[in-house]
């Protein structure tokens, strides 16, 4: 039998055509892409159609899913907000606990933030004497983006207010010492440090390169058995035992500061409990009665089922209205196909592969779900938004979308297939 | 098999359902820059033949070999590049896509081929221009002629310098004037190598063909 290679060799006229007109793979692809593209634009009915269906689909898959997923977002957000993932540590007065803490939780995996909370000093507004009393703290973190990144003392905008700042910002002055603190900017408070309120920092930054102090030396015991490094204040800490690497000094201060709140948040709600029984074993408190862990597992719970309830509204209907798209789309191809077949008989007479022909009608599906997907998307997300409804991610949309593409194609195979079948002696012929 | 014989059918048989066979045991071989014409009534399966030979069809038994090869139990695949490549078929209505250009539908088989569209529109337009009808490229077949239409499909299935030219029924909505142009056409396929089948009961045809098959 007779290789294609062999055949155009031997039979092929068209091998004097010159070299230039020649194939290339990507030249095959636009020249497919071209030729479903004018098929859809020469078939204005059923393409509308098609686009049509499509765009529907996303528009009732948006109202209906895509809410409650926005709606699922905005409870959650609330949730999260509320601190599903905090851990607050607070400390008696002398009980041990200081900044070094920072330096063991830097490299301990599940943390998305931490911050140390020193003692409060009461200040009030320098202008007038004997106004309302606010708690001052010096905080202690790596990481200041989550509180704006400070520059110096701020205040939250529930301290400003107490304190008297018409606009803000100003001079607030300690109650046991009279030292002056100038507040120049405004804290934005995370949901997490609502407690803390009204909240005055006066930020300091900690090292952040450290190596971890639970870096286990080979005969070490796990890092959870181990008593956590207690620094001394003068000089900078030293390493206490030989099996565990000693932090460095924090760059904000060589000497460990006492520290009398800590806010450990976890990278998600599910975390909350491992990284609660680490942040515990590695306070250095000498008595553990001193300290108390609170943390937000009941909440992440019901953040858990919460999500799990709304995710599942709906699905019955978003399957529902797939099935009804693809059976919708793959009527109208089948009517297409049946009205276009002395088109396809044409193609198959004058050279196209039936597989050549299904790649054509998919492709052209294909352009005609991305149109559609798009415009329901498109459409429907400014309706929402013209409604002050919430949008659902970016993801949804995405995926959304994609399954859309996915559906039409899948409910174009069947036609696609019938067309590629059709008989050029049966549908060109004159009787 | 024939010596040189650039298509030869041997043994072909091939009926439609439940109808006497309209070929059985049928022998024919064409040359090389032949100009051939089949003729017969109405009904007698001039058309059917034509496709046959073309390899739309496959046929009930029966061999049909291009330059020696057999070809008719070739894969769907390579049967339809075989016809993309190296054979050419006016068809007897023209069948042009209604909804795209007179250059669109002459370009048209430049997909199934894989050859680059743009590098064969000047070919395309050169076609177009030697039948008369260049004026018309931008036009749909909806705006041209019967006659125009047909001038039109020989060009599309002159687009590939085919090995093998057939034609059905090619001058039966012409005049004389663009009778005489497809002629002259199918002999200049002939005098460059390339044989030319066609289908016919225009008597004027049939005598400028260098052998005439009766079915």
């Amino acid at each position: 039998m007779l290789g294609r290679g062999l055949m155009r060799a031997t039979l092929g006229r068209g091998a004097l055509i010159p070299q230039v007109l020649r194939p290339t793979a990507p030249r095959q692809s636009a020249a497919l892409l071209r030729e479903a593209a004018a098929g859809a634009r020469s078939q204005k009915v059923g393409s509308l159609l098609t686009i049509g269906v499509i765009a529907a689909l996303c528009a009732t898959v948006l109202l209906t899913a895509g809410r409650t997923a926005a709606t699922e977002s905005a409870v959650l957000g609330s949730i999260d907000s509320s601190g599903t993932r905090s851990i607050v540590v607070r400390a008696q007065q002398g009980a041990g606990l200081d900044t070094s803490v920072l330096a063991r939780l830097a490299h301990v995996d599940g943390i998305e933030w931490v911050a140390a909370f020193g003692p409060a000093d009461d200040v009030t507004n320098a202008v007038f004497a004997g106004g309302a009393k606010v708690p001052m703290r010096a905080a202690y973190s790596e990481n200041w983006a989550p509180l704006g990144d400070p520059s110096g003392p701020v205040a939250s905008d529930l301290a400003a207010r107490t304190l008297g700042f018409a606009d803000r910002v100003g001079t607030a002055e300690s109650v046991a010492n009279h030292q002056s603190v100038d507040i120049a900017a405004t804290l934005p408070v995370p949901g997490y440090l609502h407690f803390l309120e009204p909240l005055l920092i006066v930020p300091h930054s900690v090292a952040s390169s450290q190596p971890s102090p639970f870096v286990v030396a080979p005969d070490a015991a796990p890092p959870t058995a181990l008593p956590a490094p207690r620094p001394e204040p003068e000089p900078a800490a030293a390493p206490v035992t030989a099996s565990v690497t000693a932090p460095a000094p924090a760059t904000a201060s060589a000497i460990a500061e006492p520290v009398d709140v800590l806010v450990v948040v976890a990278a998600t709600p599910r975390q909350v409990g491992s990284v609660a029984a680490v942040v515990s074993s590695v306070l250095g408190v000498t008595d553990a009665s001193t300290v108390t862990v609170t943390t937000s597992e009941q909440l992440a719970q019901l953040r858990a089922t919460v999500g799990q309830q709304l995710g599942g509204f709906g699905q019955g209907l978003v399957e529902s209205v797939f099935a009804a798209t693809a059976v919708i789309v793959a009527a109208i191809l089948s009517a297409l196909v049946l009205l276009r077949r002395r088109d396809f008989g044409r193609r198959r007479a004058l050279g196209a592969s039936r597989s050549l022909i299904v790649q054509l009608l998919l492709t052209q599906v294909g352009l005609q779900a991305v149109a559609g997907s798009t415009l329901g998307c498109v459409t429907t997300s400014l309706v929402l938004t013209a409604q002050d409804a919430p949008l659902p991610p970016p993801a949804f949309f995405a995926a959304l979308a994609l399954l859309a593409v996915v559906t039409a194609l899948a409910a174009a195979a069947v036609p696609a297939l019938i067309a590629s079948r059709r008989d050029p002696l049966r549908e060109l012929r004159v009787p | 098999m024939s010596a040189g014989a650039s298509l030869e059918v041997r043994g072909l048989t091939f009926g439609y359902p439940a109808v006497a066979p309209l070929f059985s045991e049928w022998n024919a071989s064409f040359g090389p820059g032949e100009l051939v014409a089949i003729t017969g009534a109405s009904g007698r399966g001039k058309s059917t033949l034509l496709y046959l030979m073309a390899l739309m069809v496959r046929p009930a038994a029966g061999e049909i070999r291009f330059r020696g090869e057999r070809v008719d139990q070739l894969p769907d695949s390579e049967r339809a590049h075989l016809r993309a490549e190296s054979v050419g078929f006016v068809f007897q209505d023209a069948t042009l896509d209604a909804s795209r250009t007179v250059l669109d539908n002459v370009l048209e088989s430049c997909l199934y081929r894989g050859v680059s569209r743009g590098a064969s529109i000047q070919h395309a337009r050169d076609l177009l221009s030697r039948f008369g009808v260049e004026q018309r490229a931008e036009h749909r077949p909806g705006q041209i002629s019967g006659g125009q239409a047909q001038r039109i499909a020989l060009c599309r299935a002159l687009m590939n310098d085919p090995g093998i030219l057939f034609a059905d029924e090619p001058t039966g909505n012409l005049d004389r004037a663009s009778a005489d142009t497809v002629l002259a056409a199918f002999r200049e396929r002939a005098a460059a190598g390339s044989t030319v089948i066609v289908a016919t009961h225009d008597p004027s045809l049939v005598t400028e063909c260098d052998r005439t098959m009766a079915l």
